[in-house]
């Protein structure tokens, strides 16, 4: 059941995608990616389900393509910004290429464990993906900033970097209640992971910091853009499993 | 009463205005994101060195482990000094202009809405603190395994003896992941704490979910059998248990509420400046 759903994401993002080529985004590829944003909600519904009442393992990446889009299309839907149809191409092809990771490199195999059973380790994921997603908004933002030089992006990557910080906090925050309750320390050094957390709150302590204050606008621009590449490398390859390809197909129905 | 020289006043709000800049923050902050980033990798490899971080305490560890294999935890001690800088930067910086807005004579309408950006950057200061104290001065007793009603365990110093039993354990009921039925969800262990004076307090553990005797926590870290069907290895039950007294917890989960409070604070002044602007705008509409 997964697996269709995954596949049937990864697809529908896709076409979307490829639908958005043309300069003027049509309303076809707007809603072929709502579609593709509930089977991917539904995808993670079933992940939940089954893992229940432990988190299930691994989702920090494969559940940021839904949120990743119906935040860029909050974002993209109006306005008369230059660059909107791009972004929302943009959106839709990062979405596409996290579903591709999830099936050439999945890491759905892994059992959840009994210490996960806990409400700030559901909390702690939830706000990990929510504020990738917002973080890699902010990115293409950036990127837009350089692309079309409006002044006025500039408002749209703070208020997504202030949002994806929000989120980003808060699951470092409940993490850490998490790991006070479940192994007595602040921080457990038992998964290198822990210090990609760190290291992208650093990234975006900076990067907030520059915009909130309004300086350097041409560094703060670039910074901005280039946390597509951080987020990509940084919190979404180490949660990569090893090579399936082609697709596993068996057990499909 | 002596007085300070002008030289040297002028030269201390000097370091005191540089330590504070906002771009000493940024390039600080930069700087631990690439470190931080650089470690992934060396933990990954290394990932026996960074373990008894949490069990031995920061200065033990420093001078064991991180000393004797700086090849790979030569980013540890990078993380450190940006953190203390970052500190410093963060407590002049946050300071200065808490005074602009408290200072005598200076407060206006609305200043407690304009502090929540300040507190989250003093709740910082406050959890980095607590993290600091705990691997420092927490106290981690040897890892105990007991048997559920087997004989008592010598607890040190004024705890006593402690003994567990098994009381209504949660058993996983879903078949939704096959591979967990029948596993123990809580296994229901109370412990009995029998103190010096005879007096004896029962305590519930499980997973997440710590049981407090005499500032001491008591955290379920592993138990055999897993399963209520199979009994393990011929009927063998254990229950594992990692004590730790750390008084620093307190300093570091005041930090993570005020930094709530300052998330609350921050999102009401947003509220507040959406509001007035929204009642400026009323009446061009109106025209």
């Amino acid at each position: 059941m997964e697996k269709i759903l995954l596949y049937s994401w990864t697809v529908i993002f896709g076409l979307a995608f490829f639908l958005a080529l043309p300069s003027k985004t049509g309303p076809a590829s707007t809603n072929l990616a709502k579609l593709g944003a509930l089977v991917a909600l539904g995808y993670i519904f079933v992940r939940y389900y089954r893992a229940w009442p432990m988190t299930p393992m691994f989702m920090g990446s494969v559940a940021v393509a839904p949120f990743l889009v119906i935040f860029g299309l909050i974002t993209f839907s109006k306005g008369s910004l230059p660059g909107r149809n791009l972004g929302r191409g943009l959106v839709f092809f990062l979405a596409f290429f996290l579903g591709i990771l999830a099936t050439v490199w999945p890491k759905d195999f892994y059992l959840p464990f009994l210490k996960t059973a806990s409400i700030f380790s559901q909390a702690h994921l939830a706000f990990n993906f929510l504020g990738k997603a917002a973080f890699l908004i902010s990115g293409i933002w950036g990127l837009l900033a350089l692309l079309t030089k409006n002044p006025k992006a500039d408002s749209q990557i703070r208020l997504w970097l202030a949002v994806g910080f929000v989120f980003w906090t808060m699951s470092m925050l409940t993490g850490e209640v998490w790991s006070y309750l479940g192994w007595g320390l602040p921080v457990v050094w038992d998964e290198a992971v822990i210090v990609c957390f760190m290291a992208t709150w650093f990234f975006y302590t900076a990067l907030l910091h520059l915009f909130l204050t309004g300086r350097h606008p041409a560094i703060r621009q670039i910074l901005a853009a280039s946390g597509l590449i951080w987020i990509v490398v940084i919190n979404i390859l180490p949660d990569l499993g090893p090579t399936r390809w082609p697709p596993e197909l068996s057990g499909l129905w | 009463m002596a007085t300070v020289p002008g030289g040297i006043l002028k030269l201390l709000k000097k370091i005191w205005t540089v330590s504070g800049h906002l771009d000493l923050a940024v390039a600080i902050c930069l700087l631990l994101a690439v470190d931080a980033a650089l470690a992934y990798p060396l933990i990954q490899k290394h990932l026996t060195t960074f373990i008894p971080l949490g069990e031995v305490g920061l200065i033990t560890w420093v001078t064991t482990y991180g000393r004797y294999n700086l090849g790979h935890t030569f980013w540890f001690y990078g993380l450190m000094l940006g953190l203390i800088l970052l500190g410093i930067n963060t407590f002049v910086c946050t300071t200065n202009r808490v005074w602009a807005i408290l200072g005598p004579k200076r407060r206006r309408k609305g200043w407690l809405y304009k502090l929540g950006p300040h507190i989250m950057h003093y709740a910082v200061l406050v959890m980095v603190s607590g993290y600091l104290g705990s691997y420092t001065l927490a106290q981690a007793l040897p890892g105990r395994a007991l048997i559920p009603d087997g004989p008592p365990l010598k607890l040190p110093g004024e705890l006593g003896f402690l003994s567990v039993s098994v009381e209504n354990p949660v058993v996983y009921q879903g078949q939704r992941l096959p591979f967990f039925d029948n596993w123990f969800l809580d296994p229901g262990f109370q412990l009995t704490f029998t103190g010096p004076d005879g007096r004896t307090v029962k305590k519930h553990v499980a997973y997440n979910k710590p049981a407090r005797y005499r500032g001491y926590n008591f955290y379920l870290s592993d138990f055999y059998p897993k399963n209520s069907v199979s009994q393990g290895m011929a009927g063998y039950k254990t229950v594992k248990l990692s004590i730790r007294r750390d008084p620093a917890a307190i300093v570091y989960m005041v930090g993570i509420l005020l930094f709530a409070c300052g998330i609350i604070v921050y999102l009401a002044d947003l509220y507040r400046k959406s509001r007035l602007t929204s009642a400026k705008e009323k009446p061009h509409e109106i025209s």
